[in-house]
């Protein structure tokens, strides 16, 4: 079979659909980033076809944890008086290829356990009185359906090896099949055979680094889908498609940036690795210097289908957002008093009663109840069901409502140049007091044509300072652009039920216009209508005056925002302590 | 049980390495942080240290790996009783994973579903913390545990002992651990209380150069191909370690702690105002560990400063924000400070 490289957008997916179904668990899985539709249906086909397993089981986003570890079966048990237990569904998809629905969607401990599995390839259980190692090797395609700025968990994507983006293919860009089921058994032989030349290892590892990946999970799958690509082409050695292949499928959709394609990798290209050896067989073709990463670099991007390239920029700017935006995606839906789990608890301390959780733990012991009361009263007849203290078990909720506390920074040239160093001190300040509530923080910050919000909320303050410490300086003062963003935010943190406060640190000299025009009087208009809007939301707002000598700008600004006014000048720890907490409700 | 990944064949990460190496030779150092982001190695580590701990002596039979000659009240119930000498067997010290979704009855023990509904009897049947006594209790992404396990295991990682109160049944157990926890700093704090009973905590970074990451990926290579064999060919180095480990274990008793290394210690942790006593402790205990390590009879300065950053990065005085700094500021007065005791040693 010889394989003719095609062009078509299509090629590389199915490709990718051969390739798990050839390395199955090894190289983790497939992070497929497609909407719902015939596209991924056909390729879900395929992958089937090719791996001849059908059906293939599909983990729903919702999955409780006892359904997906296993657990005691009440029922098995009961009826035979002894200890049944029930195989997860991780266990029971054990060497086989599973799909996460709404992989976006997948709670924090799902994705925990799959990881483990991914990992280990088995699974250790320690619920319900069971304990055990259940084997549980699984390839993983996890339908990631999120859109901008939802994606699956960062800490998933890092195990699944190929990284497949369908949201551009149409159902015309479907194409012939390149694989039967047969050539998928043919390579299982030839995969043992395949080896990977020490040039192309240090090229894959170089790559890696210079497209600003930290993990070195996907350089490792990228080599192990480059020997399977060369096993699917029926050679034993792998190639430069191969690499350009694994390129492609791996690395690049990773890419937190894009290497700098006019100047090569600082590294020089001969390693000084002294048990370097160079029997390994030279690429053919090499009448061109050895394998240059540069060169290979080119020569994947050049099969990528048009257009890809622009949108590796704004791809990489999704994925370092979403590495926090799953997270807190979780803490918001428990935020809306969602049910977080079940805990034996007291429950005359306050709480729900779980019946179903307490009917649970209660059952297995109930003859042996019985009979106690049988041989400490033998008069009175023994009650059916007996429920103790210790079976009560409560639904968890999220207790305390969470804050989020917002920054908005002026950055413009105004405020920043002098102050914004100091601006950046008195943030930190605050997230130390955040960090001691346990709030989440966020951080927008305005200057030149808009406010962009440069921190989606989160409680890692390592990277809320990180963001902060990043922040330029310079440009005109868009206040009404980003007192529009702090209202939407507002908003937003009202659905989900956090009490959201503000503090903005600013001189209070807006001088960009909502339409964009800069103009002082319509900028400071705008920023005034704006600020009204605002202070029709329940949130809370300090504005911090940057200013070197207080100006009533600011001023008017906060008591328009109903909020507390503070100068910076005068501000230090304490002040600025007492001045938020005081805007705290 | 799968193959694990050999200790010594993993590429770097010589902190994390060390640090875990020393609770091996000390287990009452009080346990092991590892902080990191993804893919840096940190569960596969913790996972091939249980496959290269040396043995220890067990009293055969018991829930709880008592140690037949240790002094009795420190026993379980069952081994506490006067009896003759236990009969023992030596076992691997246990490395007991406590995953994320544990229920709370798994973690700490209750009474055995098994015998209640077979044999009608109550009997208490051992938790993951019983069968960590006098191993290593491993948590991986530690920062997501729920409260109430992190509650649960507080307690009992003070205390040194499980007790469990429940249907009538009361049974407290020794339990004495090292926990070691992993976890990625981005995705949750980690609770501040939790985060002081660790006597080490080390931050692992990935590998930035290309011939370390091009090792990693051989080596792992070479390894999913054939696992046995890989062992095979690191099993020199893995006994050897075992050994070193061994005779560190045997020897600890009797490495000598110089009073100048107790007051360097004192005056390390005063100048870096960290709180409490636990940090003065765990530097000695450390650095007598390494020396014992290292075979020497005495701890010295050396192996003080060498255990510094580990011990102390995580007990200075909270200040969120200088998350990065923390190692620099810990760095700093140490090396102010040993300027000045060598200056002193001269004079």
């Amino acid at each position: 079979m010889v394989v003719a490289e095609t062009a078509s957008p299509w090629a590389d997916a199915e490709w990718a659909a051969a390739l798990i179904a050839l390395t199955g668990e090894t190289i983790g899985g497939v992070h497929l980033r497609s909407p719902p539709g015939p596209v991924r249906d056909y390729w879900l086909e395929r992958v089937k076809q090719l791996s001849k397993q059908d059906p293939i089981r599909k983990i729903p986003a919702n999955i409780p944890e006892g359904r997906l570890l296993g657990g005691i079966d009440l029922g098995a048990t009961l009826k035979y008086g002894r200890p049944i237990a029930e195989t997860g569904m991780l266990g029971e998809c054990h060497g086989h290829i599973v799909i996460a629905a709404m992989a976006e969607r997948l709670t924090r401990s799902t994705v925990h356990h799959l990881c483990t599995a991914l990992d280990n390839g088995a699974l250790s259980v320690a619920r319900d009185g069971i304990e055990a190692e259940t084997p549980a090797r699984i390839a993983l395609i996890a339908n990631d359906e999120g859109t901008e700025d939802e994606s699956a968990h960062a800490a998933l994507i890092d195990r699944l090896g190929i990284a497949l983006d369908m949201t551009t293919l149409g159902i015309h860009d479907v194409d012939d099949e390149i694989f039967r089921s047969r050539d998928v058994e043919r390579a299982i032989n030839a995969l043992a055979r395949v080896t990977i030349s020490e040039e192309h290892l240090t090229a894959l590892a170089t790559l890696t680094v210079s497209l600003g990946i930290d993990s070195p999970r996907p350089t490792l799958a990228a080599a192990k889908v480059a020997r399977a690509s060369a096993a699917l082409r029926q050679s034993e050695v792998v190639e430069e498609e191969d690499v350009a292949r694994a390129l492609r499928l791996c690395l690049i959709p990773r890419a937190q940036q894009l290497p700098e394609m006019a100047e090569p990798p600082p590294e020089p290209e001969p390693e000084p690795e002294p048990e370097q050896t160079d029997d390994a067989e030279p690429p053919p073709m090499s009448e061109q210097p050895p394998p240059d990463e540069e060169r290979l670099l080119e020569a994947a991007l050049a099969q990528l289908p048009e257009g890809l390239l622009e949108q590796l920029q704004t791809r990489s700017a999704r994925l370092r957002q979403s590495s926090t935006g799953s997270a807190g995606d979780q803490h918001r839906h428990q935020n809306r008093g969602r049910p977080t789990g079940v805990f034996r608890g007291d429950h005359r301390r306050g709480g729900r009663v779980n019946i179903l959780a307490t009917l649970r733990a209660a059952a297995p012991w109930q003859p042996l109840r019985r009979r106690e009361q049988t041989e400490r009263d033998s008069e009175t007849p023994p009650r059916h069901l007996q429920i103790r203290r210790d079976d009560i078990h409560l639904t968890r909720f999220q207790q305390r409502r969470e804050t989020l506390t917002l920054f908005v920074v002026d950055a413009s040239g105004s405020a920043a140049l002098q102050r914004l160093a100091e601006a950046k001190g008195a943030v930190e300040l605050l997230l130390a007091d955040c960090y001691v509530r346990r709030d989440q923080v966020a951080l927008i910050a305005f200057r030149d044509e808009q406010a962009e919000l440069l921190l989606p909320p989160t409680r890692s303050l390592v990277r809320a300072k990180k963001t902060l410490a990043a922040l330029p300086g310079g440009g005109a003062t868009p206040m009404a652009a980003a007192l529009d963003l702090t209202r939407d935010m507002a908003e937003r943190a009202g659905k989900q039920g956090t009490t959201m406060q503000y503090v903005i640190l600013t001189d209070g000299a807006a001088n960009v216009a909502r339409d964009g025009t800069r103009n002082r009087e319509a900028g400071t208009a705008d920023a005034l209508a704006a600020a009204r809007m605002l202070a029709l939301s329940p949130s809370n707002g300090l504005v911090i005056d940057t200013a070197q000598r207080p100006q009533p700008r600011a001023r008017e600004l906060a008591d328009t925002l109903r909020g507390t006014y503070l100068a910076l000048p005068k501000a230090d720890a304490q002040t600025l302590n007492r001045a938020i907490r005081a805007a705290t409700p | 049980m799968s193959i694990a990944y050999p200790f010594t064949a993993i590429v770097g990460q010589d902190d994390m390495k060390r640090a875990l190496t020393i609770a091996a030779v000390d287990p009452g150092i009080g346990g092991v942080l590892v902080l990191g982001e993804r893919g840096t190695g940190k569960s596969t580590t913790i996972r091939a240290l249980a496959a290269l701990l040396p043995k220890i002596d067990v009293v055969s039979g018991c829930s709880y790996q008592c140690d037949p000659l240790a002094p009795r009240p420190g026993l379980c119930a069952q081994c506490g009783k006067p009896a003759d000498t236990p009969d023992s067997k030596a076992m691997t010290i246990p490395v007991v994973d406590l995953p994320l979704g544990s229920t709370e009855d798994r973690v700490v023990g209750a009474l055995d579903i098994e015998r209640a509904l077979v044999n009608g009897e109550k009997a208490f049947q051992p938790g993951l913390l019983a069968q960590a006594n006098r191993g290593f209790l491993y948590v991986d992404e530690v920062n997501l545990l729920e409260d109430h396990i992190v509650d649960a295991l507080l307690d009992v990682a003070a205390s040194g002992e499980n007790v469990v109160e429940r249907e009538g049944l009361s049974v407290r157990h020794p339990a004495q651990f090292v926990l070691v926890g992993s976890g990625n700093p981005e995705e949750g704090e980690l609770r501040p209380q939790l985060q002081d009973r660790f006597g080490l905590s080390v931050d692992v970074r990935t590998p930035g150069d290309v011939p370390t990451r091009v090792e990693i990926i051989r080596l792992r290579e070479a390894f999913d191909h054939d696992r046995t064999a890989f062992r095979k060919k690191w099993a020199r180095k893995e006994s050897a370690l075992r050994r070193k480990i061994q005779v560190a274990r045997d020897q600890l008793d009797d490495v000598d702690t110089p009073a100048e290394l107790l007051e360097t210690a004192a005056k390390l942790c005063l100048a870096l105002g960290t709180d409490g006593l636990r940090g003065e402790l765990t530097l000695v205990r450390s650095a007598r560990a390494l020396a014992a390590l290292e075979g020497k009879s005495a701890a010295t300065l050396k192996h003080l400063r060498a255990m510094a950053p580990s011990v102390l990065r995580h007990r200075l005085r909270r200040d969120p924000l200088d998350e990065s700094s923390a190692d620099i500021r810990v760095e700093r007065v140490i090396s102010e400070l040993f300027q000045e005791s060598v200056k002193d040693g001269g004079s």
